[in-house]
């Protein structure tokens, strides 16, 4: 029987153990991209900016229509139609207490938005 | 006697077989995720950018002292009094500013197309009562969106359209409008 050759045994078992970290860090890459990915879909899918724009609003027409029911009823029945049309969500806005309500399916969020009864809130996104 | 010889060889062999197997599969695997990771962070930062800038042009520059301390804001003005071309320069100069864009580097191209919502309770059942008008655009027509990825930004805008002199859409009365905008890079 020939001799086997067995002198580059330690090149194979290096060979095993650089592959190894190569395949380590090729997970690395890939689950790096993957995360940018949700992170950004959670964002996009979170409606903060629809929240924030609802609640500065109430804060403008409570604070302009103090004395004038009919515009703020209609200010308010305004966001209420145009949203039903317009954004797949719904928005509610009680008066006294001012309540924000906002419901898109998956997220629902409610709020009591301070008023002070004096009107000095300086509170506005 | 049988010759065992080359079975290191074959061993190798099946080795080296299964690491290329595996690099392929992976390089192939990382290159299918990363477009749509790429486009939903674009999308997300230019949704956020067009609501920064409709946020800063909704603001007033200064408070009233008195008891509503909401005045008019840049944005609230150009609805009402139909300043489309304001509206147009200012919204271009706020989302395309780039750091040093004053030293004479390149802006950032970002195109907009802007329509109001309105509602009308005088319209009677059959119409339908939430109406949509054109307002402006960054290339001051309304037919400048072909097929580019956009994402739309709105923004809630309070307006006092009880003055005949510059009414020019909708009923006569303190009402709430969306402003929507259409943005893409072109």
């Amino acid at each position: 029987m020939a001799e086997l050759n067995d002198e580059g045994q330690w090149i194979i078992l290096m060979a095993f153990l650089i592959s190894v970290g190569i395949f380590f860090l090729a997970i690395l890459l890939n689950q790096s991209v993957l995360v940018g990915q949700t992170t950004a879909e959670s964002v996009l899918d979170f409606p903060k900016n629809d929240i924030q724009d609802l609640r500065s609003e109430v804060w403008v027409i409570y604070s302009r229509y103090k004395t004038d029911g009919a515009s703020r009823n209609s200010s308010i029945a305004d966001i209420e139609n145009i949203n039903r049309e317009r954004k797949v969500a719904v928005m509610k806005i009680s008066q006294n207490p001012w309540i924000i309500h906002y419901n898109n399916g998956i997220t629902n969020y409610t709020e009591e938005v301070y008023v002070d009864p004096k009107g000095y809130n300086y509170f506005h996104y | 006697m049988v010759n065992d010889a080359g079975q290191l060889y074959t061993i190798e062999g099946v080795m080296a077989s299964a690491l290329i197997l595996t690099t392929v599969y992976l390089v192939l695997t990382t290159t299918t995720t990363f477009t749509p990771a790429e486009t939903h962070i674009y999308d997300l930062q230019l949704e956020q950018l067009g609501n920064d800038v409709l946020a800063v042009m909704d603001m007033a520059p200064t408070w009233n002292t008195t008891e509503s301390r909401y005045p008019k804001s840049p944005l609230e003005t150009y609805i009402e009094q139909n300043q489309a071309e304001y509206f147009r320069t200012n919204f271009s100069s706020y989302s395309t500013a780039t750091a040093g864009s004053l030293a004479g580097y390149r802006e950032d191209n970002i195109s907009f197309n802007a329509h109001i919502t309105y509602r009308d309770t005088t319209v009677l059942p059959p119409e339908h009562d939430i109406k949509d008008i054109y307002f402006s655009s960054s290339s001051g027509s309304d037919n400048n969106y072909q097929r580019e990825n956009a994402v739309k930004v709105s923004r809630w805008v309070n307006i006092n359209n009880t003055d005949d002199s510059h009414r020019w859409f909708g009923e006569k009365r303190n009402q709430t409008v969306l402003l929507e905008v259409l943005l893409w890079r072109s």
